[in-house]
């Protein structure tokens, strides 16, 4: 009986953990498919003699969890989705007594929302194909029960999903403060899919079974947020990345042994602050009236909040600054709402490349077009009105690789291609290249 | 019990034939033989790996273990003739600076100190008990202990800095000769040997960059200092203590070292310095850095070269050939002196002519007639930057080992250690799963800086997870300063102290280590197994609320849970015991 109110997290009930496997995942990879999304695409990969493989990630992912749960703790209670979704998973670990399990009922049975075009037969069951709206469903559902984490296996489509379920318990949007995970409850993915750019996935399913299992143990349990991406899979297949951001989940942060010589860093929301501070800082200095454009991500999101403006977490706002405040001027626009807030005035536009392949623009943030980057510019050279910001920790992520722009103008781009100066803290700056994508 | 006991009757038996008999590696399952193993010993066979296991004392804290009234000196009653005769010496101290309580110093008898202390020593790893080529960037080399006579001998012990500079004519000699051979190996002009460490060092050098700008009147207009992310984070650091904004260029994927366009982008009127480390952490040395320093020269700016660990170097190339302002050596690594570990270690920085004015004061000068002396009156000296002149004792074991080795030996020094490195290179790279990111098929010089992130990907088994379970071995590795920017690093610096049995050593307890994160995951997160210190919580160096660097501030903030612990203790249950449980 799943529908138990939610209780709040304590240290002294079992943790309650939701699981949901999208049985797919995974397929196409081996047969050459890159991906599973899209219509027929599954069953093609089947014929094409692909195994599904999901299910035995999610396992694997469980065994580590139970074996590093430390003895002496309540053991935690799975909630997990029905048949090829999450109870199959379970069934093959064979979980010891202490570990209750409950299934909840099929998602069919739930409130149905509109169906979805990426709706895949699901090969693993005769009982009728499970898609992607299950998935949204069963996660509403399972936050819905206050689970204090969710596992979810697949790729990126199903973290996709997942996130969509989730927002779907939260008014507010794409917009609102919801849409940056903050009120929602933390997720893990355990990779199973053939794209894997979010980056809200555990490196394997043993590393995101025992990341859970010391997170849930431990007493802080403290998150971060991480990216949604996705790839359009047309395009993929093709062979062009596109990576696209689709919003932010709250992730277990690891734990990372202690290192003897270089203390860990204190946590991003300290780099955070630092950049806020500097660009805050750069504000004041320039002229009264200027208008900021302020790209998508959480790194942009540390400025407004330093401001005391709303921030759209996945679209584009544009502040007008003034010595006695800041003020909203456009929030969440498209391109032509951009232009009308600059009105003719030069702005500067602060960005942060998108995580994974470090994209600067073209991927998340589209409403900055070439349109906006040129009336931004004001006859300026467009990359004198960039303000790069990122964390040394994205920075570091790139291994030296440089940041990538397809604004869509070639001219353009070439022209923003170079070295760019990013803000990485206070009084920190980095130099790194820009290339065209 | 000893080895001896437990070893099976048979003598020289195959490594890979012996089981472990001890609990406490059980865990490792099937010993894999490696060559040298398998030869007879004559007392006992002795597998591979070696059956490690470090002393655990559960010692408390040395506040713990104070008896009120314990004391390990009785003095006895001051002569009465002395007491007339100096009457009260507290009376003279001002008001203000004599405590009002005495201070809460622990109480006790010598044995129980020496055996606190000794216990302790057990429970250390360090460059004379293990093969340490893991602490990569500490330059982990032998310190010979002929020298350590040297420091003890009462002709060093027994000087006071406040002696008459007629009576401490030896130690100042061995200071400016130091000092002159110093000078020589970088090609500077001028060297202070007062910092007490290589940050320190390098905090010496930035004051005296941002003096050199004052004296120009440029101090305001060159506000910025640009440095390299795989350059010692200590550069960054002490140029934000001094007020600058820093720069930092990342690597070119390809080369692992930044491009001269990337600093071109950094450099302007506005940069006051470059601060860079060459080999950086990666053990790769940038061949640009002579134009480096030219673009930054163009700028306006100073090149101030951080060669801390110039292992690789001695007399192969200088930082005045490449064109550089100031450097700094440490001797407690290049020149073999004892680390200190946060104590009292010893920076050299070395200047060219132009730079000289700003040293620290006082100098050590020679005159004319051969006699040497301090000279305080520096007008534009940036000060002293630690009481009196330097730490004697590292002085004269760098002098000492210097001039043991002499130009030859340290150039030998340096082949050797390269040799070495490039030795483990090819061994660590054998081993699947590591890599050495950046200037692929490359020779490196000193250190490699590895990335375990393929065997991390396979097994979700972190690099810092294989570094702990080292210590089931007996040695263990560092990883690297943060953000990691290569991913799951692990930096390690062979310097010419070891063998090459020590390196095959080394290499196969590091395969051996990565074979259990493929086979058996869980031996290698639960690490270590044999070794003294268990898993710490890292948590409590992030909450304020928590950290407690004295007992002061540790009983201030823990005083309630330790009376809890204390009342369960006298209950019968030792508190860690039940934690352990
Ligand atoms: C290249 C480099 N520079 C500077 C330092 C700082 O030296 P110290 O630890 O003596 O402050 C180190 C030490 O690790 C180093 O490796």
């Amino acid at each position: 009986m799943p529908d138990r109110p939610g209780r709040g997290a304590s240290r002294h009930r079992p943790p309650r953990v939701g699981l949901i496997v999208n049985p797919i995942a995974g397929l196409g990879g081996r047969v050459g498919l890159k991906g599973s999304d899209g219509e027929g695409m599954a069953a093609r990969a089947i014929e094409l003699g692909a195994e599904p493989k999901a299910n035995h990630r999610a396992a694997a992912a469980l065994r580590a969890l139970v074996s590093a749960w430390p003895s002496g703790l309540p053991a935690p209670e799975l909630l997990v989705a029905p048949r090829s979704m999450g109870e199959d998973a379970v069934r093959e670990v064979g979980l010891a007594p202490d570990f209750s399990v409950d299934v909840l009922p099929d998602p069919a049975d739930g409130p149905t929302t509109a169906g979805d075009p990426t709706t895949a037969g699901d090969p693993t069951t005769a009982d009728g194909p499970t898609t992607a709206d299950d998935t949204k469903r069963l996660a509403t559902r399972l936050a819905g029960l206050r689970v204090d984490l969710l596992l979810f296996a697949g790729g990126d489509g199903t973290a996709r999903d997942v996130h969509a379920g989730l927002l779907g318990t939260h008014a507010g949007g794409a917009t609102g403060r919801a849409a940056n995970g903050g009120d929602l409850p933390p997720v893990l993915g355990i990779p199973a899919g053939v794209k894997i750019q979010s980056a809200v996935y555990a490196t394997s399913p043993a590393a995101a079974g025992r990341l859970a299992a010391e997170w849930l143990a431990s007493a802080s349990r403290k998150t971060e947020e991480r990216e949604v991406l996705d790839l359009d899979e047309a395009a993929y297949r093709r062979g062009e990345v596109r990576p696209a951001l689709h919003g932010y989940l709250r992730v277990p942060a690891e734990r990372r042994v202690q290192d003897r010589k270089a203390p860990t860093p204190p946590d991003e929301s300290v780099a955070f602050a630092g950049i806020a501070e500097a660009i805050v800082e750069q504000m004041g200095r320039a002229a009264d009236g200027m208008r900021w454009i302020l790209g998508p991500g959480t790194t942009v999101r540390a400025v407004a909040d330093r401001l005391g403006v709303p921030k759209a977490l996945v679209g584009v706002d544009v502040v007008e600054w003034r010595e006695d405040g800041a003020r909203l001027v456009a929030q969440d626009g498209g391109e032509q709402a951009i232009l009308r807030a600059l009105d003719g005035r030069s702005a500067r536009i602060v960005v942060t490349p998108i995580g994974g392949q470090g994209f600067l623009f073209g991927r998340g943030n589209q409403p900055i077009s070439p349109a906006v980057l040129r009336a931004a510019a004001c006859g300026r050279a467009p990359r004198d009105t960039l303000i790069v910001v990122a964390t040394p920790g994205k920075l570091a992520a790139l291994g030296g690789r440089p940041l990538l722009v397809d604004t869509g103008d070639d001219r353009l781009d070439a022209e923003l291609a170079g070295h760019v100066t990013v803000v990485t803290g206070h009084r920190d700056r980095a130099v790194i290249r820009v290339a065209v994508a | 019990m000893t080895a001896a006991d437990e070893a099976p009757a048979t003598v020289g038996g195959s490594a890979a034939s012996v089981p472990s008999a001890r609990p406490h590696v059980s865990h490792r399952g099937p010993a894999e033989a490696v060559a040298g193993t398998s030869s007879p010993h004559a007392i006992a066979p002795k597998p591979f790996p070696r059956r490690f296991h470090q002393a655990s004392w559960d010692e408390p804290v040395i506040f713990e273990l104070s008896t009120p009234g314990a004391r390990g000196v009785l003095l006895p009653p001051i002569e009465p003739g002395i007491r007339e005769a100096v009457g009260n010496p507290a009376a003279d101290l001002p008001a203000g600076v004599g405590r009002a309580r005495p201070p809460q110093l622990p109480e006790l008898a010598q044995l129980h100190v020496l055996r606190h202390y000794d216990r302790l020593s057990q429970e250390n790893l360090g460059v004379d008990l293990n093969i340490d080529v893991g602490q990569g960037t500490c330059t982990m080399k032998y310190s010979p202990k002929v020298n350590e006579g040297l420091v003890r001998s009462h002709k060093l012990a027994e000087l006071h800095p406040l002696q008459d500079e007629s009576t401490v004519q030896g130690i100042l000699e061995l200071m400016w000769r130091l000092e002159r051979f110093l000078a020589e190996i970088s090609g500077m002009d001028r060297v202070t040997l007062q910092p007490a460490a290589g940050s320190q060092a390098i905090w010496t050098n930035v004051a005296m960059i941002r003096a050199y700008h004052a004296s120009r009147g440029e101090a305001a207009a060159r506000d910025e200092v640009v440095t390299t992310i795989f350059s010692h984070p200590s550069n960054a650091a002490a140029a934000k203590v001094a007020g600058y904004r820093v720069i930092t260029l990342y690597p070119d994927p390809e080369t692992g070292h930044p491009s001269l366009d990337a600093l071109r982008a950094a450099v302007a009127e506005r940069t006051a310095a470059l601060l860079v480390t060459n080999p950086e952490d990666t053990g790769i040395f940038n061949p640009e850095v002579d134009a480096f320093v030219r673009v930054v020269h163009e700028a306006g700016g100073l090149a101030a070269y951080d060669q801390a660990n110039a292992n690789g170097i001695l007399g192969i190339t200088r930082a005045r050939d490449a064109g550089f302002d100031l450097c700094h050596f440490n001797l407690h690594k290049t020149f073999s002196t004892p680390h200190g570990s946060g104590g009292p270690a010893a920076g050299a920085c070395g200047v060219t002519g132009e730079l000289g004015p700003f040293l620290p004061a006082p100098t050590v000068e020679r005159a004319a007639d051969g006699t040497f002396a301090l000279d305080h009156d520096r007008p534009q000296s940036i000060g002293s930057v630690r009481p009196w002149y330097g730490v004697a004792p590292n002085l004269v074991r760098a002098y000492a080992w210097i001039r043991s080795l002499g130009p030859d030996g340290l150039r030998a020094v340096s082949e050797t250690a390269v040799l070495n490195n490039n030795y483990l290179l090819a061994k660590v790279l054998e081993i699947d799963g590591a890599s050495a990111p950046y200037a692929a098929g490359k020779r490196r010089i000193e250190q490699v800086r590895y990335s375990w992130e393929t065997l991390a990907e396979a097994t979700g088994v972190h690099s810092e997870e294989l570094g702990v379970r080292m210590a089931d071995f007996g040695t263990h590795y560092w990883t690297s300063h943060h953000p990691f920017v290569v991913p799951e690093p692990m930096t390690l610096e062979p310097t010419e102290s070891y063998s090459k049995a020590d390196l095959d050593e080394f290499a196969a307890m590091l395969r051996e280590v990565a074979r259990e994160a493929r086979e058996t995951p869980e031996t290698v997160h639960s690490a270590p197994h044999a070794s003294t210190i268990h898993r710490i919580d890292p948590s409590w160096f992030d909450d304020p609320e928590r950290w407690a660097v004295t007992w002061r501030a540790y009983l201030r903030k823990h005083g309630e849970r330790r009376a809890a612990e204390a009342g369960r203790a006298a209950a019968g249950v030792s508190a860690s015991h039940a934690a352990d449980a």
